[in-house]
């Protein structure tokens, strides 16, 4: 447990702002009536914190906010300007930067480029032509291809189920079930080739 | 009782409102009501008058410039120091680089404590003893980091609470509790001397 006199900076503290409970109070001023050196340290304290306030304060009249007001608007009338004049370029700036990008574009970069943008058309026209006849050519191949496989499926299935039916169960049940698969291929892969 | 409690802060608050809408005669009056407590805090922190009067005028310019970013509801003296208090410490910085004469400062502070003693009440002798106090005091002050001196100028002569200088320096409540405790025994230690 802390002596009085540890516990005195603290109860200064809450004496200056005046924060000391009745109970402490009293504890305090029994402490410092007896104790030369906390009562000292309090005088100083008090002292320092009565000098401090008491300091004399400056003048200051209506002439100092008038002069802040005259600043104030003058500051603000400046700020106007430098905004205004910020817009003002950043627009001219905007205006430049877009003409000289299009004048760059049609000076510079549109003949450079003009080679390539009709290479690049024709290549274009080319793969549209003969990839639709290679479309058309592919679509009908794989048409009769998928017809074939078709009508093998069917038989494959057919002659499957009847061998099945006849006794060889085991072989006959793969092939019926081949038979089955060809069919959903070829339906599917007919599908495909219509879709396409 | 320190200077700030004589202050309505609900009327300030309202002044300020008006202000941001464009109420010029609102915000004079605001400079009106804050101009001594800014301008002495001013003056405590950087120690030259003619400075602190520069130093004050220019943070009401900053406040009239970004008046709309002040949230009325909040309280405006914090706000203000806060502005005054940035202002100083950037002074206090460049004048570190500057490296004005110290002789020239001394001259003023000098002047100034013969104009801001008189006491028609006093004799003389006291007078010259209370001169010395306060310029004890003063030189305690100014000997201290400015932070410190920050939180004691706003605890003792504004009478701003604990919270309200803990929000205009921007730091802990605790942080600012321990320093106005450590810069008051500063300037204990400057009076014994007197006493």
């Amino acid at each position: 447990m802390p002596n009085e006199c540890e516990l005195t900076p603290r109860r200064i503290d809450a004496a200056l702002d005046g924060e000391l409970s009745a109970e402490d109070q009293r504890a305090f001023d029994r402490h410092t009536s007896v104790c030369g050196d906390c009562r000292r340290s309090y005088e100083l304290a008090r002292r320092a914190v009565a000098t401090l306030e008491a300091l004399p304060r400056p003048a200051a009249g209506a002439a100092f906010a008038a002069a802040v007001m005259l600043r104030a608007r003058e500051a603000r009338a400046a700020q106007t300007r430098r905004r205004r004049l910020l817009g003002w370029l950043l627009s001219a700036g905007t205006a430049t930067t877009g003409a000289a990008l299009v004048g760059a574009w049609k000076v510079v970069l549109a003949p450079a480029l003009a080679p390539a943008t009709a290479l690049v058309a024709q290549c274009g026209l080319a793969l549209g032509i003969h990839g639709r006849t290679l479309l058309k050519t592919g679509s009908d191949m794989l048409g009769t291809c998928g017809k074939v496989l078709g009508a093998l499926g069917t038989a494959a299935g057919s002659a499957g189920w009847e061998v099945a039916k006849s006794a060889a169960a085991p072989y006959g049940l793969a092939l019926a079930l081949m038979g089955a698969l060809y069919f959903i291929w070829r339906t599917r892969s007919h599908a495909a080739v219509h879709h396409a | 009782m320190a200077y700030a409690r004589k202050r309505d802060a609900v009327d300030e608050s309202a002044l300020a409102k008006r202000a941001q809408e464009g109420d010029e005669a609102a915000f004079e009056t605001l400079v009106e009501r804050f101009s001594v407590p800014i301008m002495d805090y001013c003056r405590r922190m950087v120690g030259n008058e003619t400075m602190a009067e520069d130093l004050a005028q220019e943070t009401f310019v900053k406040f009239y410039l970004a008046i709309n970013q002040y949230d009325p509801a909040k309280p405006l003296s914090p706000y203000l120091y806060r502005i005054a208090h940035n202002h100083c410490l950037d002074w206090l910085r460049k004048k570190k680089v500057d490296t004005i004469p110290l002789a020239w400062e001394d001259a003023e502070t000098e002047a100034v404590y013969e104009i801001e003693v008189p006491d028609s009440k006093l004799a003389p002798d006291e007078l010259v003893a209370r001169a010395e106090v306060n310029r004890a005091i003063e030189e305690g002050l100014e000997s201290l980091p400015p932070i410190y001196r920050s939180a004691l100028i706003m605890r003792y002569r504004e009478g701003m609470a604990y919270e309200e200088i803990a929000a205009a320096l921007d730091l802990p409540l605790g942080t600012v509790k321990a320093q106005i405790h450590r810069g008051r025994e500063k300037l204990q230690q400057k009076l014994s001397a007197f006493v």
